[in-house]
């Protein structure tokens, strides 16, 4: 008995002092991450908006079926939450919600809101009122849009970034989402396709001249991916290093166009993740005997026989491992599509940022980073159950 | 008004839906050959790198780009762009005495004359702008002559069309 | 049948080594046209100059851009590190199921794409006034910085030989005096490589920096961003040339700590 207590003792002191020291982190994180993250999964989904501009109007529509013309009071009570809300100056936080189902509905808010008269007092029949400031009122339309937007949730913003509302916004954000993931495979194949040559350099020479190369990977790496994208940027502009070499020698007449488009982003995005790649392949290339290509040559397989039926399966556990690594970090970058990028190569990353900090709908900011975040976590549970939780730091 | 609409028509054209269509058309027309810039000093670099011909741009950053870096840009000001900038007081300012003073030194047209060879945007008076010397204002947005090849901005319109616009414009510019 | 095989082989070679090339080449592309005589971002240069690394050193933007830099890595280092090296010890010794769950969420910053981390962040300090601030650049840079240090501290305490603690400890040596006579001497490399870690992410970090600070807090990433943008001239290939030094720097610091540790454990 007494044994057994110590025994548990033992096993639970160690956990103890361990869950204290980790503590500090865990609850760190938890503050200062994690909590965001939620916050910022639950703006996806939040639509309380409406009800602080137009509370008497949510109330009103609760039991509205939806069918016919909501009943009298919920004229009265738009009536009387647009003359608060234009007096409050909030009266355009409701049309801009309202706009997200449709634009015709952000100017009619306003409209309305300009045409009611200031004294509500003077208002016997709010029905007619509301239809004559504009004859949209007499339809369900508006009034479909008003219950949508009643919240507290809403499934708008997440429908709008996957493209399942229809209009405008969908449109785009479906492309978005075919091209960050094209970008981002495109980026992964050519990593690994390069990176094949490069590891298998480094693990064909010797332990010192492996460092020495090796520093050609993490140079690279350590360099920020700022000061990488400005690089090429100065290397591929139309007046640019490459285009002035390629012109001195005569190969061609006219400068090429390697910015702002597609060739410029996927160069850069290549370099910055290629260390990635070059990594892990170089691990298990490095796990191989090189005694086994030669057994296969001798035997008589040519080379590419012999690579593809004895080298390649030996290392797929690598390449799966480079590949996934580059393509998770391909789908999240912002400052390389940004500098090298057109408009129409700039990834989901951009458009979360173009949301939060230009266009200011939060919640499809926080819609399509929420689409980005579940993407990785995905493909991150992947790559940890494939390689395991310790290799993650490179 | 690269669509052949008359600069006094351009925003009763782009208040239909007609009109917003036109425009788009001719802007999918022009899209290849578009570089497109977000901050002021942005179209002075692709300019002066040779990666575009021709740009918008503020005038007083062309103004900047030849006096600082040496550049030869020169302006078409046909169908320019003129957009008068505001002051404002924030409600609730702890300094609203000094900052009304300030407004007034401001406007003072012996101060207005200083600005454009310092700055190289327009003045906001017009007894400003008849004040200046001749080779100056006639460089300056302000200029009659440059007023009457473009429009001015229409602060209502876009109140009420803006949003719709930038979406409608967002999705068709990352297509 | 031989030359096939060679001509595989350097083939290979070759490829390889051009691919190594293609790594380096932005790196050394660009240095040498920050000492350009001329100010056309093009070779040959127009003579040799160190005048663009004077007007980096004379403009105030770049120099407060520096500061505020050094400002936000130094905090975040003190931040990140204690606490990342206190949750890599307390890792070690914890033995339950979810153990690599904990692990795999601890160090979760690292692979959710900063963007993401950016918003969030944003999201949340911006009501509580943190948006626009240093510290809560500091926060932030704090969350992506400490995955490192964990991982680096937590690789060199599983390396620990647990059999010096067991000894130090039946010579009645206090947990205290093991701790700071045995455990942190040797762990003390990953804890250096670890913050040297953390001060290079916070160091070259822009995203966050362009989303949560405003025109008074501008970090040297963020000056840099602004003017590879909008006046790509030589001062902005100094600065660069200048962040590739530091980054060079760290990485040789770090091997340096690293072959230093490996020649005492031999």
């Amino acid at each position: 008995m007494t044994t057994e207590i110590k025994r548990r003792r033992r096993a639970f002191g160690p956990n103890a002092v361990g869950i204290a020291l980790v503590a500090p982190l865990a609850l760190f994180l938890l503050a200062t991450f994690f909590v965001p993250l939620g916050g910022m999964l639950f703006l996806s989904v939040d639509d309380r908006e409406l009800g602080t501009v137009m509370p008497g109007t949510v109330a009103a529509l609760a039991g509205w079926d939806g069918a016919d013309l909501p009943p009298a009071a919920a004229f009265e009570a738009v009536g009387r939450d647009l003359v608060e809300a234009r007096k409050a100056k909030i009266a355009g936080t409701a049309a801009r919600r309202l706009g997200y189902e449709s634009s015709t509905w952000r100017t009619l808010i306003q409209s309305t809101a300009r045409a009611l008269p200031r004294d509500t007092a003077t208002v016997t029949d709010w029905k007619s009122t509301l239809i004559a400031a504009d004859g949209a009122w007499g339809q369900r339309g508006i009034w479909q849009a008003l219950a949508n937007a009643r919240g507290p949730l809403t499934g708008l913003y997440l429908r709008s970034a996957l493209g399942l509302q229809g209009g405008q916004d969908s449109a785009l954000y479906v492309n978005v989402l075919a091209r960050t993931f094209a970008i981002a495979l495109s980026a992964t194949a050519i990593c690994i396709l390069l990176a094949l040559p490069a590891a298998s350099l480094l693990a064909s020479v010797g332990q010192f001249t492996a460092n020495l190369l090796m520093l050609a990977l993490l140079l690279p790496l350590w360099t920020s991916v700022l000061v990488r994208s400005t690089s090429w940027l100065v290397i591929l502009q139309k007046n640019g290093v490459f285009n002035q070499v390629l012109m001195g020698l005569g190969i061609i007449d006219a400068p090429l166009e390697l910015v702002y488009n597609r060739i410029g982003v996927l160069i850069a995005l290549t370099h910055i993740l290629l260390p990635y790649a070059v990594l892990p392949l170089y691990a298990s290339m490095k796990a191989l005997p090189c005694s086994q290509m030669q057994a296969a040559r001798s035997l008589g397989a040519g080379p590419l026989n012999a690579f593809f039926r004895i080298y390649l399966p030996q290392i797929v556990p690598g390449i799966s491992a480079g590949g996934l690594l580059v393509f998770i970090l391909a789908l999240g970058y912002y400052v390389t599509p940004l500098l090298l990028g057109g408009q129409g190569d700039q990834m989901l990353p951009f458009y979360i940022a173009y949301n939060t900090l230009q266009a200011l709908n939060w919640g499809l900011a926080a819609a399509l980073a929420s689409i980005l975040l579940i993407a990785t976590v995905i493909l991150y549970a992947l790559y940890v159950r494939l390689v395991g939780v310790q290799r993650v730091g490179v | 008004m690269a669509d052949g609409v008359a600069p006094a028509d351009v925003y009763k054209t782009l208040a239909t839906k007609e009109g917003v269509d036109r425009a788009f058309k001719k802007l999918d027309e022009i899209k290849p050959n578009i570089v497109w810039w977000s901050s002021g000093n942005q179209p002075m670099q692709l300019l002066g790198s040779g990666e575009v011909a021709m740009t918008t741009s503020y005038n007083g950053r062309i103004r900047g780009a030849n006096a600082e870096n040496k550049r030869d840009f020169k302006i078409m000001w046909a169908g320019n762009i003129l957009n008068i900038d505001s002051w404002v007081i924030l409600k609730g300012s702890p300094n609203k005495d000094n900052a009304v003073k300030l407004l007034e030194y401001l406007g003072r047209t012996d101060r207005q004359v200083e600005w454009p060879a310092k700055l190289g945007y327009g003045v906001g008076s017009v007894a400003a702008q008849a004040a200046l010397p001749a080779d100056v204002a006639a460089t300056l947005p302000t200029a009659p002559e440059h007023i009457a090849a473009g429009i001015t901005v229409d602060a209502n319109f876009w109140v009420q069309n803006i949003d719709a616009l930038n979406e409608r414009f967002a999705a068709w510019a990352a297509k | 049948m031989l030359d096939g095989t060679r001509i595989w082989l350097w083939g290979c070679r070759l490829a390889g080594a051009l691919v190594l090339g293609f790594l380096l080449l932005p790196i050394f592309a660009i240095v040498p046209l920050s000492f350009n005589g001329g100010s056309i971002l093009a070779y040959p240069l127009q003579g040799l100059s160190l005048k663009w690394y004077a007007a980096v050193v004379s403009t105030p933007r770049w120099l407060h851009a520096v500061a505020n830099s050094l400002i936000v890595a130094i905090s975040t280092v003190a931040i990140a590190t204690p606490l990342g090296t206190l949750a890599a010890l307390g890792l070690d010794r914890i033995r339950f199921p979810g153990k690599s769950l904990l692990m795999a969420l601890l160090i979760s910053p690292m692979i959710v794409p900063v963007i993401i981390t950016a918003v969030g962040v944003y999201f949340f300090f911006a009501p509580l006034g943190l948006a626009n601030s240093l510290a809560g650049l500091v926060l932030a840079h704090a969350v992506i910085a400490v995955p490192l240090v964990l991982v680096t501290v937590n690789a060199s305490v599983s390396q620990l030989d647990k059999g010096l603690l067991r000894a130090a400890e039946s010579l009645g040596a206090p947990p205290m005096t093991t701790f700071r006579r045995i455990t942190i001497p040797l762990i003390l490399p990953g804890i250096v490589s670890g913050t040297i870690f953390a001060f290079a992410a916070s160091f070259d970090e822009v995203v966050i920096a362009l989303m949560i600070t405003g025109p008074g807090q501008k970090t040297l990433p963020r000056e840099l961003l602004s003017g590879t943008r909008e006046n790509l001239d030589p001062t902005v290939l100094a600065v660069a040339s200048i962040l590739i030094a530091i980054s060079a720097g760290l990485l040789l610091l770090l091997t340096a700590v690293q072959q230093r540790s490996a020649k005492q454990n031999a």
